[in-house]
């Protein structure tokens, strides 16, 4: 199996504070990874060192053994994309277009939408359940909408990899259920996804690896069966944590 | 749900605008000149209309739509450079060094190319300061946008400092110049070689502007080399700002009505929004500048003064009306 992204001796640091040193990992097509760790840990500042909107601190990312910065910006992006934490809309715009702009990397800058640049956007907006919001203003969306149509102008710009920054944000139940088994599905095809998340029964339903960082410079990766265990989540999250038997397999609480 | 003007039919709206207001302010003025003389006029036939129109009025009107169009397409790349629907040319202080050269000319009691030329290497010096401080350390929209606030304020203390020293001789023509004034454009074609110049560099990268609209995040993951993006935006704002401001003096509320408006008609599309602002900007600047020679003639008003009494009740509604 080819590796989709590499980080090779990747160090991540905030204003001079190293909080992952020496980070050696393989992303694949097919695997579907879960981010966690406390807040101010990293995981933003990891996710956008990945996906290389942000210099290493030393070491560095490849995607198809050529290392980001080798990378044209536009071409990368039709491979690499990002769910940011937030949106900003300070301008008036539809919800149609802003799923359109997903399609940027792919075209050159003044050709129209064509008709499959059109159907890919609305597919997405349906897959995210705001089919029908197409001539909406983005600013009467409430939140979880905004959300469900950031990860809408992913899906329209259909990169290999797919980095989200906590992406069920303000989702509903269902909404993230429904977004999970999707994400999954793209995982299965082929695609590579690594999402930061702050529930860990959400990582072990939907992933299928795990990389927690500790905020200190140390990290662990590996199986989310052998990552997720009562005592490596105690020490993550500096609190007590207990799994106990659930329908689908352990389900950890707070204790 | 938002109504849309398609873009085909907005431009050519703008466009007939433009030319209305052109050949209005070509007819308009103390000798007034019927459509046939200034149709004969524009044909080559000589009189007097000739003259008026050909000589007086046709460089001011074309003067003032230059102006215009720089003001607005400024504003609108100004707004989108700084994440910000309400900036404007001005707020990175490219006006306050243009007036603060073009005043320390006058009070040398220099006038005409002398004064220009002040005007322009104030703004240009104005640009490099605000970019050169603000480029040292982190570099965000906000960063760039205090820079350039405290400059601009830094500036009009110099500016009432100027005008607190200078004797009587040069004080009116500097209050006059302080308050945008179209009637010392005298070669226009520089202007709007600028202008032809600014919108041939930003046109390309006008797709690009809607993806940095969302966001430095946002348009970098879409792709956009951000860092270079927004330094050829700002070079070329601060350009056409210095050119405008160096024809017109300071002239409010263009560059920021007119993009802001465009934007509720007709979306955020800045491969559209761009064209229309030159349009929009230089159609309602011609037709400020016709008004203020002809409201109260023969006294003339300094079309700055009109464009902020225009400008001010038109934005505060729309204002009023962003947040319901």
């Amino acid at each position: 199996m080819t590796p989709c992204l590499q980080a090779r001796g990747l160090d991540v640091a905030v204003a001079g504070r190293r909080l992952v040193t020496g980070l050696e990992l393989d992303f694949a097509p097919g695997q579907c990874w879960a981010l966690l760790g406390q807040n101010g840990t990293g995981k933003t500042t990891l996710l956008h060192t990945l996906a290389g909107l942000r210099a290493a601190a030393t070491g560095k990312v490849q995607y198809a053994d050529r290392p980001l910065s080798a990378w044209r910006r536009r071409l990368l992006a039709r491979h690499l994309g990002l769910l940011p934490q937030d949106n900003t809309d300070p301008f008036p715009a539809t919800v149609l277009e802003t799923t359109l702009l997903g399609r940027h990397p792919h075209r050159s800058a003044w050709s129209p939408d064509s008709a499959a640049d059109l159907e890919l956007a609305r597919a997405a907006l349906a897959t995210v359940d705001l089919a029908g919001f197409e001539s909406r203003s983005v600013a009467h969306l409430s939140g979880g909408e905004r959300r469900r149509l950031a990860i809408a102008t992913l899906l329209t710009q259909g990169p290999a990899v797919l980095l989200l920054d906590e992406p069920f944000n303000h989702l509903d139940l269902r909404h993230t259920v429904g977004l999970l088994t999707h994400l999954r599905a793209l995982a299965a095809q082929g695609r590579c996804v690594l999402m930061s998340l702050h529930d860990p029964n959400l990582a072990m339903r939907s992933c299928d690896h795990a990389l927690l960082l500790y905020g200190n410079g140390r990290w662990a990766a590996g199986d989310i069966a052998t990552m997720l265990t009562e005592e490596n989540l105690s020490r993550l999250y500096g609190y007590p944590i207990s799994a106990v038997a659930g329908p689908h397999g352990p389900v950890f609480v707070a204790a | 749900m938002s109504t849309r003007l398609p873009g085909g039919a907005l431009l050519l709206v703008l466009a007939s605008l433009a030319l209305a207001s052109l050949l209005a302010a070509l007819a308009a003025g103390s000798v007034s000149v019927s459509p046939a003389e200034l149709l004969a006029a524009l044909a080559g036939e000589s009189g007097l209309g000739r003259e008026v129109v050909l000589e007086l009025r046709l460089p001011r009107a074309l003067g003032a739509f230059a102006v215009g169009g720089l003001l607005a397409l400024s504003g609108a790349l100004m707004q989108v450079l700084l994440g910000n629907p309400l900036a404007d040319p001005y707020v990175l202080g490219v006006s306050g060094g243009a007036a603060v050269g073009a005043l320390l000319a006058l009070l040398l009691g220099l006038a005409g190319l002398p004064v220009t030329a002040g005007a322009f290497l104030g703004a240009l010096a104005a640009t490099v300061l605000v970019f050169g401080l603000a480029a040292r350390g982190e570099r965000s929209p906000t960063r760039l946008l205090l820079t350039g606030v405290v400059m601009a304020a830094g500036w009009g203390a110099v500016i009432n400092l100027l005008l607190a020293l200078a004797p009587d001789a040069p004080l009116r023509g500097m209050l006059f110049w302080l308050m945008g004034d179209l009637s010392l454009v005298g070669a226009p074609g520089a202007g709007l070689l600028v202008l032809g110049v600014g919108l041939l560099l930003t046109l390309p990268v006008a797709g690009d502007l809607n993806l940095l609209a969302r966001g430095e995040l946002q348009a970098g993951a879409l792709g956009v080399s951000v860092n270079g993006l927004r330094l050829h935006l700002y070079l070329v704002a601060s350009l056409l700002t210095a050119a405008a401001v160096t024809l017109g003096g300071s002239i409010g509320f263009i560059g920021l009505l007119v993009p802001h408006l465009l934007r509720l008609v007709a979306g955020s599309d800045h491969r559209l929004l761009l064209p229309a602002s030159v349009l929009a900007g230089g159609a309602l600047l011609t037709a400020a500048d016709t008004l203020a020679r002809t409201a109260l003639a023969p006294q003339q008003l300094p079309v700055g003064v009109l464009t902020a009494l225009l400008g001010v009740p038109v934005f505060l509604h729309l204002l009023a009306r962003g947040t319901r």
